[in-house]
């Protein structure tokens, strides 16, 4: 693991804010970085008072997504957190939708949205799913297997 | 049926007197469902519109602003709805909110939670906390960080690390906390209703040698507890060799101090303070047993403690 400093995590704001149209979304975060770089991380600023090099330390903070085939990748609660200032790359789900892309199936959407090769920010009414790829009007969905639901309730 | 082996009738009849018979059928009678309402997803109001749009009929649980429990039996699945997909609430048992409530953890705190997964109590201080402040979230088993993990990350904490250790090994790190929460390892037999196994599997030799584990546990607890920091020690099992034995322990040889815990409109009975021949501090008295025919809650012990 390992903290990036200003100029880093601002290089990643860039890409976020490209993507997005999210401005400024890492700034009130401390920004890690692990595995082999392309796992992201956030965690509160005041987290790092404890002095972690004496603990055996398995996780810091909130997964945030990684990159993949360079490509960003949000978890549910990243896309959660950019969600809230997105601009573009947002697909809006209606309630039938909802529930398959809960239960991990891919939606074919009735209209037509722009295309694009980034994961789109996924979302029903003002809560944010998580993410998708889409191919042509398909979203592909990417909800981890640990998140999915296998029976709904309204 | 459950089948009570006769040496746990025998020491619950001297625990409970005329009470056994109650506590028998409590102990193993369902109680109603219970969730919290997970603040850092959402703002307390809102998350409650929400719920009471969907028609859930809840009421708050008398401690805790954000528990509630369903007031009627419902026809859905909690852990299948996207209220908890989205990490808006949060599937507890209403006593297991008593040790974070009582400990009170407060935003930019320090805080320990030396055995943590799957993280319930974590997930509830991090939210007490406002995501402020810092939180070590300790658990030994590394089969037991992924739930643990999930559940942080469905919650949205952020002020937290999780660390995998034997949580005896704080007993030499040279660190401090303002308040350290160690939700112990024990032999469960408050929760009988909800695991069954237990009270086949639980015998009087199965708490002397978890009793034994526990005390180096508050041993590791005291040594990185700041001066005036607070300890809240709980257990789900009922039996005094894990619970007042083990806070008789804590003020004698760790010198501790015990401090009274209020929690309104919700029953608890004082700690015992003698056992099978053995004495214990009077001060033992100050922690709480909970008991299922008292609130129609699991069985739990908590007690608070302070480092002078
Ligand atoms: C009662 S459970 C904790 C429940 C948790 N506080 C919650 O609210 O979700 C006790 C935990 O302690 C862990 N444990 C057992 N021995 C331990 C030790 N020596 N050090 C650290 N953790 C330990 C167990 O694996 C178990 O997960």
């Amino acid at each position: 693991m390992r903290i990036l400093n200003r100029r880093e995590v601002e290089v990643f704001e860039a890409k976020i804010e490209n993507i997005y149209g999210a401005k400024e979304s890492l700034r009130e975060f401390t920004v890690l970085l692990s595995g082999k770089e392309d796992k992201i991380w956030i965690a509160n600023k005041e987290l790092f008072q404890i002095p972690l090099e004496k603990l055996r330390v398995n996780s810091v903070g909130l997964y945030f997504g990684r990159i993949d085939g360079g490509k960003l990748r949000l978890s549910v609660e990243g896309a959660g957190i950019i969600g809230l200032k997105a601009e573009k790359n947002v697909v809006e789900l209606d309630e039938a939708h909802l529930w398959d892309f809960l239960r991990g199936f891919d939606i074919e959407l009735k209209e037509k949205v722009p295309e694009t090769k980034e994961y789109v920010l996924v979302k029903h009414k003002n809560d944010f799913l998580g993410i998708a790829k889409l191919e042509g009007n398909t979203l592909k969905n990417a909800l981890p297997k640990s998140r999915k639901i296998v029976s709904l309730t309204k | 049926m459950h089948d009570f082996k006769p040496v746990y009738i025998e020491r619950y009849k001297k625990l409970l007197g005329e009470e056994w018979d109650i506590f028998k059928e409590a102990i193993v009678t369902p109680f109603p469902s219970s969730f919290r309402i997970n603040t850092l997803k959402g703002k307390r109001h809102e998350i409650l519109k929400r719920l009471e749009d969907k028609g859930w009929k809840i009421k708050q649980v008398p401690f805790y602003s954000e528990g509630f429990c369903f007031t009627e039996k419902r026809d859905f699945v909690l852990g299948n709805t996207l209220e908890h997909f989205l990490g808006l609430v949060y599937i507890q048992e209403t006593a297991s909110m008593i040790p974070p409530a009582v400990l009170a953890p407060k935003p930019g705190e320090l805080v320990l939670d030396l055995t943590a997964a799957p993280g319930s109590k974590t997930t509830q201080m991090a939210a007490m906390m406002e995501n402020q402040g810092g939180i070590v979230a300790n658990e030994k088993e590394i089969g037991r960080l992924a739930s643990l993990r999930m559940n942080l990350q469905r919650c949205g904490v952020l002020n937290t690390v999780v660390t995998q250790m034997d949580g005896r090994a704080f007993k030499i790190i040279d660190m401090k906390f303002d308040k350290v929460l160690l939700d112990a390892p024990c032999t469960g037999t408050g929760t009988i209703m909800k695991s069954p196994h237990t009270i086949k599997t639980w015998s009087v030799k199965a708490s002397q040698v978890m009793s034994g584990i526990q005390k180096q546990l508050i041993q590791s607890a005291v040594n990185v507890l700041k001066p005036g920091g607070t300890l809240v020690y709980s257990t789900c099992s009922l039996e005094p060799e894990e619970d007042e034995e083990n806070i008789d322990y804590a003020i004698k040889k760790m010198g501790l101090k015990m401090e009274k815990i209020k929690l309104d409109g919700f029953k608890t009975r004082s700690g015992i303070t003698s056992w099978e021949n053995k004495e214990y501090d009077s001060e033992a008295s100050k922690s709480i047993r909970v008991y299922p025919q008292d609130n129609n809650t699991e069985g739990f012990f908590v007690a608070k403690l302070v480092k002078e």
